[in-house]
């Protein structure tokens, strides 16, 4: 159904090659979805290690962790290096409002008319007098960003996220979040408008900008964690859990009042 | 172009310094004082400034400060057996000596290194919510001179005998002490409670020239 709309038209090979692999993936990730949403396991394990595929994804990881290392990560310190914060930032305003369209649609699929009107508005006022988006002057305004994927729209519609997936390349995912990705690339309505060159430059900048407004973090994270793996797989579900609930505190298991003298003599706490 | 677009998924994995939260709309600050929300602005000031006034220095002395800061600032007992979990009860009583032990070295070096970048950064503890358990959360605000998203932080505060201690840090809603559990339990299940110990025992003493960097 695909080949009938203009983005086909004249795309040089290799665009066309990585059309067909995004299709291919939108397809591997609905497999995925298929087989996982049955299963939706981890609301009752308090350790939130819905993980059946735990081999496969540590194997899968060690390949990105790789991928990160020899491409990623030095485009990205490239990046940075090259340009000052001040335009990093607003490269982030001009691919966000980009964006706006896409958070438009699901916004509007998830029933949240106030957030689609903010966005609406941002889109108007950032192309314009933000100058293409690189100003950011709604949010000054009193329209603040509502980003919104496909995969949070599943999950107002009541779908669980399924089991944790790690995905060649693109990295922590499940299910849910992997359909989300592949009908994404196929609902943005900017994608019919940058076609071509233009589709894969936002594609690159927004890759590169988005690794690199994390290579700190990340970083810190793998030098202060005990198993990076399960850190950022438990990262991962609580950051979908929080653009979920638009930021709200999410409910989380009581921590109780240990009493020390039951079990456990407290000389440790002396010293 | 799936590797150029996967910046996407895999930044969305890493903590959550993320965008959206500019939409974490209706904080306001408050302006009837609640006690808690007093107890977060000081212990952050404390914090920022531990971390500001060693900037010169080696990250060694900035986390010396802030692991003054931390200490009694967190419920740290109550802390560490939470994110050891059920494994507590397994543990024999020189494990659990050894681990927390451990423990507040490695969540000192967790907090320190986390922040490091903050120092000298604008602390604004906004507003507070009763949590249903009887817990607070107050949730703050870190916002970069540089520029860029500022940065929701929440608390969560319990009322102990000596006053109030943070017992969870959440950045921009990702559970630090959660996502520890978690980790923990990961490393228990592969390698036993002498394999976390040792694995902690590691991070605590590598090196860590490059936070100061």
């Amino acid at each position: 159904m695909w080949e009938s709309l203009p983005r086909r038209r004249a795309l040089p090979r290799t665009v066309a090659f990585l059309a067909a692999l995004r299709r291919h993936l939108a397809l591997a990730a609905l497999a995925a979805a298929l087989l996982g949403f049955a299963a939706d396991g981890r609301a009752q394990d308090p350790y939130g290690a819905d993980d059946p595929l735990e081999d496969v994804n540590r194997a899968v990881f060690e390949f990105n962790q790789v991928i990160d290392s020899v491409i990623l990560k030095p485009a990205a310190e490239v990046y940075v290096f090259l340009l000052p914060e001040e335009i990093r930032q607003r490269i982030t305003n001009v691919l966000r409002n980009l964006g706006e369209p896409l958070n438009l649609v699901n916004n509007l699929a998830q029933g949240k008319f106030e957030r689609a009107g903010s966005t609406l508005t941002r889109f108007a006022v950032n192309s314009t007098i933000g100058v293409g988006g690189v100003f950011d002057v709604a949010t000054d305004w009193g329209y603040p960003r509502a980003y919104e994927d496909f995969g949070q729209t599943l999950a107002s519609w009541g779908i669980g996220d399924g089991p944790f997936l790690m995905l060649p390349v693109l990295g922590p995912s499940n299910p849910r979040d992997a359909v989300g990705f592949g009908v994404d690339m196929f609902a943005d309505p900017m994608s019919y408008v940058l076609i071509d060159e233009a589709g894969l430059a936002r594609s690159i900048t927004s890759g590169v900008s988005q690794r690199a407004a994390y290579l700190d973090e990340l970083e810190t994270v793998e030098r202060t964690s005990v198993d990076f793996y399960a850190a950022l797989r438990e990262l991962y579900r609580q950051y979908r859990a929080t653009e979920i609930s638009d930021g709200a505190p999410p409910t989380v298991m009581e921590i109780p009042d240990f009493d020390f003298d039951d079990d456990f003599d407290d000389e440790w706490l002396e010293e | 172009m799936s590797i150029l677009i996967s910046g996407r998924v895999l930044a969305a994995a890493v903590i959550g310094l993320a965008v959206l939260l500019s939409a974490a709309g209706g904080l306001r600050a408050d302006t009837d004082e609640d006690p808690a929300l007093t107890f977060i602005q000081s212990l952050g000031d404390q914090a920022v400034a531990s971390l500001r006034d060693n900037l010169d220095g080696p990250f060694e002395e900035r986390e010396a400060a802030f692991r003054e800061v931390m200490v009694k600032g967190f419920d740290i007992p109550i802390v560490g057996r939470f994110v050891l979990g059920r494994h507590w009860r397994t543990a024999t009583k020189e494990q659990r000596r050894e681990y927390m032990a451990v423990f507040v070295d490695f969540i000192v070096r967790v907090y320190a290194s986390r922040f490091d970048s903050y120092g000298g950064e604008l602390f604004t503890a906004r507003s507070v919510i009763d949590d249903e358990s009887g817990d607070k959360i107050v949730r703050a605000q870190i916002v970069r001179p540089s520029g860029g998203d500022p940065i929701g932080v929440d608390f969560r505060v319990r009322m102990r005998d000596e006053g109030y201690k943070v017992i969870d840090v959440s950045v921009e809603g990702i559970s630090m002490l959660h996502t520890h559990r978690v980790e923990f339990a990961s490393v228990v299940n592969r390698k036993g409670i002498d394999g976390l110990l040792s694995d902690l025992r590691a991070r605590v003493e590598a090196p860590v020239e490059g936070a100061a960097e």
